[in-house]
């Protein structure tokens, strides 16, 4: 009878692998270690029918692998070790790093200085986003003083794109990166658009980051570029400038790359939302005249 | 507008793939834990087989996140005639489930418009012309 070895095989390995349980922490083991043999011994049965005896070894192997990683997992929540478990509540963003605390910082006491001091630094201009914004939207010469505090919204809503692909872990800056960096900047031409055609931007921005997720790994250090649909978006914006004959670049046309690009995840979003071009484009001569030329 | 429930199911996203392929073998069902294990190995063509580790690191990670509740404990008739613990999909898991699932299909369909998946209902084309 050949299934007198068989059957012992099987016991033997699930005797085994019980011993083996001990590797755990004791609670686990003991809330989970029954139905874990039963789990294996299953296993084991399937092998042994399909491959005899010897299909038990890369069974043994696959299984010390998972156990030898869970193990190290489960002592590290038993201790306390703090780690990121995906599947804890990720807590609401607080928008981190530097600019949610120059945000605050402009609107308080100390604003006017603030800005003042900003101004002074005027660093934008060799951040890498900057950097990689296409010739197309520099500023020609002849601007003005008011011309270059109409970008001032735009190089933040950039910076806040490039913060928004640091936060979600994404090596590059997509349009959804733009968008979302759009949307935190609350103080150009778009954002009085989006308020006037009743957009609520937190429901857009939900839409968004529902859809891009977030990344395993922190990006650190590496150089954040632009994904194609980004540069195209940002083409298209100096373009609808130049349409305006605009001296600037100012968030309404930023807004109106993303929707003439139509492809993109901004795009997308911006059209759930309700945001269509013809309205936008309906809506900026006003609001860009209440901005005080 | 989106109410708190949906909110909180997709404060949970993504899921990892272990999650996500263990709702999908309860969506069909209650199961114990080598039943899901199964359940998994035939969803994926044998290409995601969890070991008992993971499986049920995972489930004590959902039960905690309430995605999952157990159910009775009896013998499987099919296997043996062993007690095993049952464990069924709640509420909660069925919506993050349907949430995970909604943002999946949104990335297929960007990874189509990008060309990078032939189009609905079209073979893939192969070779030139």
């Amino acid at each position: 009878m050949a299934s007198v070895p068989l059957k012992w095989s099987i016991k033997a390995s699930v005797g085994v692998y019980r011993v083996v349980l001990y590797v755990y922490p004791p609670r686990f083991r003991a809330a989970y270690g029954r139905e874990m043999a039963q789990v294996f011994r299953g296993s084991c049965r399937e092998a042994v029918a399909r491959r005899g005896p010897p299909g038990l070894l890369p069974l043994w192997g696959a299984t010390l692998r998972d156990l030898a990683v869970t193990a190290a997992q489960e002592w590290g929540d038993a201790l306390g070790i703090a780690r990121h478990r995906r599947l804890r509540m990720r807590p609401r963003a607080s928008y981190p790093g530097r600019y949610g605390m120059m945000r605050r910082r402009r609107h308080g006491p100390f604003g006017e200085l603030y800005r003042a001091l900003k101004r002074m630094r005027s660093g934008f201009m060799s951040r890498p986003a900057m950097r990689t914004l296409p010739e197309s939207i520099t500023l020609g010469p002849g601007i003005t003083e008011a011309d270059r505090r109409r970008t001032r919204p735009t190089e933040r809503a950039l910076i806040f794109a490039r913060d928004e692909a640091e936060w979600h872990h994404h090596t590059h800056v997509g349009t959804e990166h733009l968008l979302l960096g759009l949307l935190r900047e609350r103080e150009g031409v778009a954002a009085k658009v989006l308020y006037v055609l009743g957009v609520d931007t937190e429901a857009v921005r939900r839409d968004v980051e529902f859809i891009i997720g977030r990344g395993e790994r922190e990006v650190v250090g590496e150089a954040i570029g632009l994904t194609r649909r980004a540069r195209r978006v940002l083409e298209l914006a100096g373009d609808e400038m130049r349409a305006m004959n605009a001296r600037y670049i100012g968030t309404e046309h930023l807004l109106l790359g993303m929707l003439r690009e139509g492809e993109g995840i901004a795009a997308g979003a911006l059209n759930r939302a309700g945001v269509h071009l013809d309205a936008v484009r309906a809506e900026v001569p006003r609001a860009s005249g209440e901005m005080g030329a | 507008m989106m109410d708190e429930n949906a909110r909180e199911a997709e404060a949970l996203l993504p899921l990892t793939p272990a999650v996500f392929q263990i709702l999908l073998a309860l969506a069909g069902g209650e199961r114990h834990g080598y039943g899901i294990m199964r359940e998994i190995a035939e969803n994926t063509e044998g290409k995601m087989r969890l070991g008992p580790g993971t499986l049920y690191r995972s489930i004590k990670q959902m039960l905690a996140a309430g995605l999952i509740e157990e159910s009775d404990e009896r013998p499987d008739p099919a296997l043996d005639d062993e007690r095993r613990r049952y464990y069924r999909l709640s509420g909660f898991g069925q919506r993050v489930a349907e949430a995970e699932a909604r943002r999946l299909a949104q990335l297929v369909n960007t990874a189509r418009a990008r060309r990078l998946l032939p189009e609905v209902g079209t073979a893939p084309v192969r070779g030139g012309a």
